[in-house]
């Protein structure tokens, strides 16, 4: 044990000093954390938020690039209104990212819902509005790491999705 | 495994967060500071816990957490080396009266914390009749008077 004075203490000044500096380095980790945290890389935010294919084109997708296991998340799917077909449409999202998440609720439920293989296609049917169909989709990643896959309308265009699910 | 994967990353994130963020951080627990914890804990325990509320889980987990604080304590008194890392080292802020203005800029401890301390625990009037003031550990301050005081 060390004296200091009449004091038998455990003191190490260069302890102490690497301490500090660990101190103040984490400060500003914890800073850089909040901030990448507020720019959505841990979930929603502006670097988060993407949308895949075009938005004027036949299908678009809104999601998040990245979301958290067990958190919840949305996925937009926008369809140009020359894509309905005798009232329906028909999209399809490949198992891929279904054996990932589990699905919560669509904005606008499904008609009919079958397998097809390694997708899983949705009928919506629109009735005779015209214009743009939306349909968001709620869902939970159930995994950790990578989710990917496309999302299309059945005999038309597809667009890839990619997403990074944190623990 | 879930369960214990989650005690233990739970466990070592708290621990570096708290190791780092200074020997003062929560050690007087003021009313706010106790909400603080509260809430702490609040977040925390969805994430441990996961969506099993089942007495395994939960037994799961105390058990991995009482492992890890007893295997930390093992260790720390075993390899001398580590433990100040886990669990810090005193700091003399005044000595043999004289007061230690930078290392107590750097601890984020004030004059008038060491006088709070000093009328607390040892009934002294000023700074004049302090000899020692340590700051501990555990984030409290010790005041060792001057003889006669």
């Amino acid at each position: 044990m060390k004296q200091i004075g009449d004091l038998e203490i455990d003191q190490d000044l260069d302890f102490q000093k690497r301490e500090w500096i660990v101190e103040r380095v984490s400060w500003f980790v914890g800073l850089a954390i909040i901030i990448l945290g507020l720019l959505g890389l841990f979930g929603t935010g502006p670097i988060s938020s993407t949308t895949a294919g075009d938005a004027n084109g036949p299908i678009s997708v809104d999601y998040q690039r990245f979301v958290r296991h067990n958190g919840e998340m949305s996925l937009t799917m926008t369809v140009a209104p020359d894509q309905v077909q005798d009232g329906q449409v028909e999209l399809w999202i490949s198992a891929t990212i279904l054996d990932k998440v589990d699905l919560q609720q669509f904005s606008h439920e499904p008609d009919e819902v079958r397998n097809e293989g390694d997708r899983t296609v949705f009928v919506f049917l629109t009735g005779d509005t015209p214009g743009q169909l939306t349909i968001t989709v709620n869902m939970r990643s159930h995994v950790f790491g990578r989710i990917a896959g496309d999302i299309g309308i059945v005999d038309g265009s597809q667009v890839s999705i990619s997403q990074l699910s944190y623990p | 495994m879930d369960a214990i994967l989650r005690a233990t990353v739970i466990y070592l994130v708290l621990m570096v967060i708290f190791r780092v963020s200074g020997k003062r951080s929560l050690a007087e627990i003021t009313t706010f500071d106790l909400v603080l914890l509260l809430i702490i804990s609040e977040a925390t325990q969805q994430a441990m816990l996961g969506d099993d509320f089942s007495i395994t889980n939960a037994v799961l987990v105390i058990i991995t957490l009482f492992f890890l604080d007893t295997t930390l304590a093992t260790l720390t008194n075993r390899f001398p080396r580590f433990g100040p890392w886990v669990e810090d080292m005193p700091l003399v802020l005044v000595e043999d009266g004289k007061v230690l203005t930078q290392r107590m800029r750097k601890s984020r401890i004030s004059e008038s914390d060491i006088l709070e301390a000093a009328r607390e625990k040892q009934g002294l009037e000023n700074m004049e009749q302090v000899k020692y003031a340590v700051l501990e550990r555990t984030g409290s301050i010790s005041i060792i008077p001057k003889s006669g005081a």
